[in-house]
């Protein structure tokens, strides 16, 4: 590998160069390390849990197709959360089920304790219709922070935004769910 | 920048940190091999890959494309790929052979047919245009005139062939044919 690479050390990358060589053993290592936060992120976005596995998968597919032309300009994270993302909107473009676009959190109605569907008294329950109400940009910005760890800077890359537009969606995204969650903690 | 600070519920963050962290889903035990399957599926040279050793070739070939910009774009070595083994395919199974259009017979008589029509008409019209006009291009009582021409060598046969011709207006008998048959009795007698 070149040794100027500055993701040398991604053990990500590693593997997708081996695989670029042909080694199928490198797809299977990404595949066990990766399927568990892209099938929660998958998870936090869209029900069923099937329909998650079925989205984690076609990501994996896409990562093996675009091997042979892979080279390493980014973290591996950025790379996957990439393709899972675009993968994402593009599920809800099928399903005409979700605002695309930036929707103002205000607006939208709150949860109530008193709605029949959540009146399970089951705060993760809750947690997940609430996280339904957001709009993709700021659901998707608040988890690859919270959930997958990543960076501003990384999740500005993968979504294409600057670190501003990041951190006001994060921010508007946690204003949104501490209003709707007050009454159940 | 401090977001948090403008929080209305400062209280919740570290619950809803809590929340937002949780990864509840686990990936079914037979997900690899679901993928797996997944990518034979849709690739028939991938489904092959995974049970055969990688050819060192391949990979090479993989290589150098990949090195080139021009070439880097993700799906232009699979779509090359399948083009090669496409094409590799073909050869396999091709061999010289004459290349046969399938014919009825019907096709083959007609075309038999037509060509001697042909062959026939184009022999009479040649023939006409060098001889006299013929006795079927007019009517029986031009033939009747015609034949009348012919007393100068003997009467008696110009009017047995002027009847024979009118017994059949249709029938065509070029003057050809009659000055022959008329020469042919004429030495005859």
């Amino acid at each position: 590998m070149d040794e100027t690479n500055p993701y040398k050390d991604d053990p990500d990358v590693n593997c997708m160069l081996r695989l670029q060589a042909g080694d199928l053993k490198a797809f299977d290592e990404i595949v066990l390390r990766w399927q568990n936060p892209l099938i929660n992120y998958f998870h936090r976005s869209i029900q069923p849990r099937e329909q998650a596995e079925d989205l984690a998968q076609m990501v994996f597919i896409r990562v093996y197709k675009a091997a042979s032309g892979y080279e390493p300009r980014a973290k591996f994270s950025t790379y996957l959360f990439q393709i899972a993302r675009h993968h994402l909107i593009n599920h809800y473009r099928h399903q005409s089920r979700r605002p695309l676009d930036i929707q103002d959190p205000a607006d939208i109605q709150a949860v109530s304790p008193e709605d029949s569907t959540i009146a399970l008294n089951d705060l993760e329950a809750i947690f997940e219709k609430t996280l339904e109400h957001l709009p993709e940009n700021q659901r998707t910005a608040i988890l690859l922070l919270k959930q997958q760890e990543l960076s501003y800077q990384e999740i500005a890359e993968i979504m294409d935004a600057s670190e501003g537009a990041v951190k006001t969606w994060i921010f508007r995204a946690r204003q949104f769910l501490k209003q709707a969650l007050k009454d159940f903690v | 920048m401090h977001f948090e600070k403008d929080s209305p519920n400062e209280a919740l963050d570290p619950q809803l940190d809590r929340l937002l962290s949780r990864k509840p889903v686990v990936a079914s035990n037979d997900f690899l091999a679901r993928l797996h399957d997944r990518l034979a599926a849709e690739d028939a040279k991938g489904a092959a890959a995974w049970k055969q050793p990688v050819d060192s070739v391949d990979v090479r070939i993989d290589q150098l494309l990949a090195s080139k910009p021009a070439t880097a774009r993700p799906d232009f070595l699979a779509r090359l790929r399948q083009r090669l083994g496409r094409e590799e395919s073909q050869e396999t199974t091709a061999t010289p052979r004459l290349i046969r259009f399938p014919t009825p017979r019907w096709a083959v008589a007609a075309v038999a047919v037509f060509a001697l029509g042909l062959a026939t008409w184009t022999q009479i019209e040649r023939n006409s245009g060098q001889e006299t006009p013929s006795l079927a291009s007019h009517s029986a009582a031009d033939a009747v005139l015609s034949v009348d021409n012919a007393h100068t060598y003997d009467p008696e046969i110009t009017q047995i062939l002027a009847l024979a011709q009118n017994l059949d207006p249709n029938q065509e008998l070029r003057s050809l044919d009659a000055d022959r048959l008329q020469s042919f009795l004429l030495s005859s007698y």
